[in-house]
């Protein structure tokens, strides 16, 4: 590690502390349930598309056979 | 400066039409802009005003032994470009196998040294991809979120500092929303924000305008500036 550069003052949370930790705590909290979402809906619409179904098959399997 | 190629996944995606609305989405936010067409189809120019029958452009200065500066066009006070031109009556293809390459390291590189320009942005043609990739220091792959586009992705690679863009999505179509779902998931490169299909883009072409200046309360006017705002947290170039 290098030599700290960064004086207290500078690396000390600002007046949008509180902004800052509300949108911290919002995003993580909003970005965990949206990827919790998307991959419930990924075997949902691999059932209803053939198509992808098996193109996912041949990301896993094909490049292995060829 | 940053160089960026943008490049139709195939035809028809709609390249020239967001290349142009970019570069005015980027002079909005005080960056200076030069925008270059390398279609033979030379359509970029109609985005901004320049008459149909005019033939000036890099392409037809070059083989005109001109300088190609000189065909380049001021739009707005940070926004110029630089048509192809048109090339004859030859085919247009036949036209750029005859003719000899044109040297465009030297010119981005006049270009850079120059630092008159914060972006270049090329509008290249699916058909013939690498001119501008081999110049740019990112490449944008736009596409459609449809099961042509999903094969094409096993059967091509991205270019090198090679992203995707979604285009036109239409959210009421489930097949949409299924494959971009999972583009989102799997697709390590694809840009986060989303161009929508909306008929203000259509129309701008047909008002001569990019679409920021036709509808700038447009929904994809409005996604266009988000768009040139990412570009700067994340292509900007050391000015």
């Amino acid at each position: 590690m290098g030599p700290n550069i960064v004086g207290s003052e500078e690396s000390e949370p600002s007046k949008d502390d509180d902004f800052f930790a509300l949108s911290h705590l919002f995003s993580l909290t909003e970005l965990n349930y949206v990827d919790v979402a998307r991959k419930e809906k990924i075997p949902q619409l691999m059932s209803r598309w053939p198509l992808l179904a098996e193109l996912a098959q041949y990301d896993k399997h094909g490049a292995e056979k060829n | 400066m940053s160089v960026i190629a943008l490049q139709g996944f195939r035809g028809g995606t709609g390249t020239t039409s967001v290349t142009a609305a970019l570069a005015w989405g980027l002079a909005q936010l005080n960056e200076r802009v030069l925008v270059i067409d390398f279609s033979p189809e030379n359509l970029l120019r109609l985005h901004f005003g320049m008459p149909f029958t005019q033939t000036r452009g890099w392409r037809s200065a070059f083989n005109a032994g001109e300088p190609w500066q000189k065909s380049a066009m001021r739009y707005h006070s940070h926004l110029d470009f630089l048509p192809y031109g048109n090339v004859g009556p030859e085919s247009a293809r036949a036209q750029s196998e005859v003719s000899p390459a044109f040297d465009w390291n030297k010119a981005i590189t006049q270009l850079k040294n120059s630092g008159v320009y914060d972006w270049i942005l090329i509008d290249s043609p699916a058909a013939d991809p690498l001119p501008a990739q081999a110049i740019a220091d990112s490449t944008l792959v736009l596409l459609h979120a449809d099961s042509q586009s999903h094969i094409r992705l096993h059967q091509r690679a991205l270019p090198a500092n090679g992203r995707y863009l979604v285009n036109q999505f239409v959210p009421s179509s489930l097949l949409q929303q299924d494959i971009l779902l999972l583009w989102q998931e799997t697709l390590p490169a694809m840009i986060p924000v989303i161009l929508h299909r909306d008929e203000a883009m259509a129309e701008s072409l047909a008002a001569k305008q990019p679409v920021g200046e036709w509808k700038g309360n447009s929904k994809i006017s409005r996604e266009i500036n988000t768009l040139a705002n990412w570009f700067l947290l994340n292509l900007r170039g050391v000015r």
